[in-house]
């Protein structure tokens, strides 16, 4: 029988790690941001090699996702890479809002949460159909000009990756339990009745974590990430 | 009687022929052309990749390229630097989407309608268990879009408030201010713009700006290309569909479903895509109400209400395609 504390740790180390790899991808977004005045699309070419840098382990896609006209010739705009069997390759999708193919990303939540409260972010389960058509995380992280919010460094994970390396401990647990973020959607569970993706209504995880996520019967935070191990 | 296994088998591995397969190749290109997903001024890659891409023989890749270019959606240069480019056809491609219409078969009409159908119910009905209140939000910004599109196109004298939004879509520096709370800038256009001559001018700079002088030109022509099909604006109908299409997106993605969302890009990509292209004049509505309901987690009301949108949107089709045969 495994206890909660072997999931909890094993989960705040990958969130962990995750963020370490964006650290060399924020410090060249805001140098770039920094010493160039007019940053072009073309300029965010630069931070590339930071950004190839940080896919592998779990991250599968990462880059720099630029708020609404911090770059100097389009609205839109962003520098993000996939691993694929055949290698990185790069994004790209409609940046024109006048074209029937344009989405708007800035109102994803991996993108607004970072925006909204300055901070680093966990975003997902969700379905990523901006870029890889996968059932996805998102960590993200502002990244700031002159103090002001410029957009996110951001990486993403499978979730069936972050199942993968999880499910064995949480089978250990012996008990129905489940990780979740803080709307409480299941992310992995080890029973089919919390399954991937549902909201864990009952337990009421949206309030306990608004009531700043203290450790409660049942409901623990995996460090600092919005992340909670649930065992109901 | 029953077919024999062996000849069932032999046929399973009989070789395929490339009968048909040009016109599969000109259709998928085509449509990417119009969605968009192929660029003006995009290379086509070379005739020998395309074929290796689609897994058919040159000559069909050849044949398929004569087609687009005599449908004006591609031209080949030769010698040094040339090749195949991608002419887009004007935004909203209402010419090329009535085109596409007045092609396809009312059979296959139904049979889109059948499988989107199938995936947006679906998709209606689990999202309404599983969407939290930060993806009802999404819902009800996509809706949104809907509403300023419907608001925005020229009904008759409501040139203002399409030339507001024209501006407020396209606006280049004003783009996301404008949709946060466009108001502001839409009653400065208007003020601009006031009257006919106005409206026109002002549809011009916002749906064409920075287009070429031909597109201009094109825009000037006005009813002429049978834009104004129920007094939707070129603009309107671009806007529209693709409010409908972020909204029927959105709801796949709140339904946690890679697969149904992959469903839902395929559908957009394909010929499913012409279902959002006439626009309803009743699609706010439809919207607010499955985002009601999926809001509710009433997850049948949701489905229910997703099919009856969408049978809606097929019976649109099936008229206009019945008229454009008729014209």
């Amino acid at each position: 029988m495994g206890t909660g504390d072997e999931v909890v740790e094993h989960v705040a180390a990958i969130v962990e790690d995750v963020f370490d790899r964006l650290k060399p991808v924020l410090v060249a977004v805001e140098a770039l941001l920094d010493v160039v005045d007019e940053v072009r699309a073309r300029d965010l070419d630069g931070i590339r090699p930071q950004v190839l840098d940080a896919l592998g382990g779990l991250v599968i896609g990462a880059g720099y996702v630029a708020a609404p006209h911090v770059l100097a010739d389009q609205e839109y705009g962003f520098e993000w890479w996939t691993a694929k069997a055949t290698g990185p390759e790069q994004l790209f999708i409609s940046l024109e809002p006048g074209s029937a193919n344009f989405l708007d990303y800035t109102r994803q939540s991996w993108f607004t949460v970072s925006r909204d409260t300055g901070r680093r972010h966990v975003n997902g389960p969700y379905v990523d159909y901006l870029c890889t058509d996968e059932y996805t995380l998102t960590f993200t992280v502002p990244a700031r000009r002159n103090g002001a919010f410029a957009g996110v460094v951001g990486a993403d994970v499978y979730v069936r990756e972050f199942e993968h390396v999880l499910q064995p401990k949480l089978r250990r647990l012996g008990s129905r339990a489940a990780l979740v973020n803080a709307q409480g959607r299941v992310i992995v569970s080890n029973s089919a009745r919390l399954a991937t993706g549902s909201l864990m209504r009952d337990a009421d995880v949206p309030a306990w974590w608004n009531a700043g996520a203290q450790t409660r019967a049942g409901v623990r935070r995996c460090g600092d990430a919005p992340i909670a191990l649930v065992i109901p | 009687m029953r077919v024999g296994m062996g000849q069932a088998r032999s046929h399973v591995f009989a070789p395929l022929g490339d009968l048909g397969r040009a016109e599969a190749v000109t259709t998928r290109l085509t449509d990417a052309i119009s969605m968009g997903l192929l660029a003006d001024g995009e290379q086509l890659p070379s005739e020998a990749e395309l074929a290796g891409q689609f897994g058919v023989a040159t000559v069909t890749v050849r044949e398929a390229l004569v087609a687009l270019r005599q449908l004006g959606l591609v031209a080949t240069r030769r010698g040094r630097g040339g090749g195949s480019f991608v002419i887009a056809p004007e935004e909203g491609a209402p010419t090329s989407w009535r085109q596409r219409l007045r092609a396809v078969s009312l059979s296959e009409l139904r049979d889109i309608g059948d499988h989107y159908l199938a995936v947006a119910g679906a998709a209606a009905r689990l999202a309404a268990e599983r969407s939290s209140p930060e993806d009802v939000e999404r819902l009800r910004l996509a809706t949104e879009d809907l509403r300023r599109a419907s608001d925005g196109q020229a009904r008759g004298a409501d040139g203002e408030a399409s030339v507001a939004e024209g501006l407020a879509a396209r606006g280049g520096g004003e783009g996301l201010a404008a949709r946060g709370g466009g108001e502001g800038l839409g009653s400065v256009a208007g003020g601009e713009a006031g009257g006919e001559g106005g409206a026109r001018r002002g549809l011009e700079r916002g749906v064409f700006g920075g287009g070429g002088g031909a597109t201009r030109e094109r825009a000037a022509d006005g009813e002429a290309g049978g834009v104004a099909e129920r007094g939707w604006s070129r603009w309107g109908e671009q806007a529209a569909a693709r409010a409908e299409r972020q909204f029927h997106l959105e709801v796949a993605a709140a339904a946690q479903s890679a697969r149904l969302t992959h469903e839902e890009v395929q559908l957009q990509g394909e010929r499913g895509g012409l279902l959002w292209l006439p626009p309803s004049p009743n699609a706010y509505a439809e919207h607010r109400a499955i985002t009601e309901a999926i809001a509710l987690q009433d997850g049948e009301l949701a489905r229910k209400l997703t099919e009856e949108h969408i049978l809606e949107a097929v019976d649109r089709l099936v008229d206009m395609h019945l008229a454009l045969l008729e014209s």
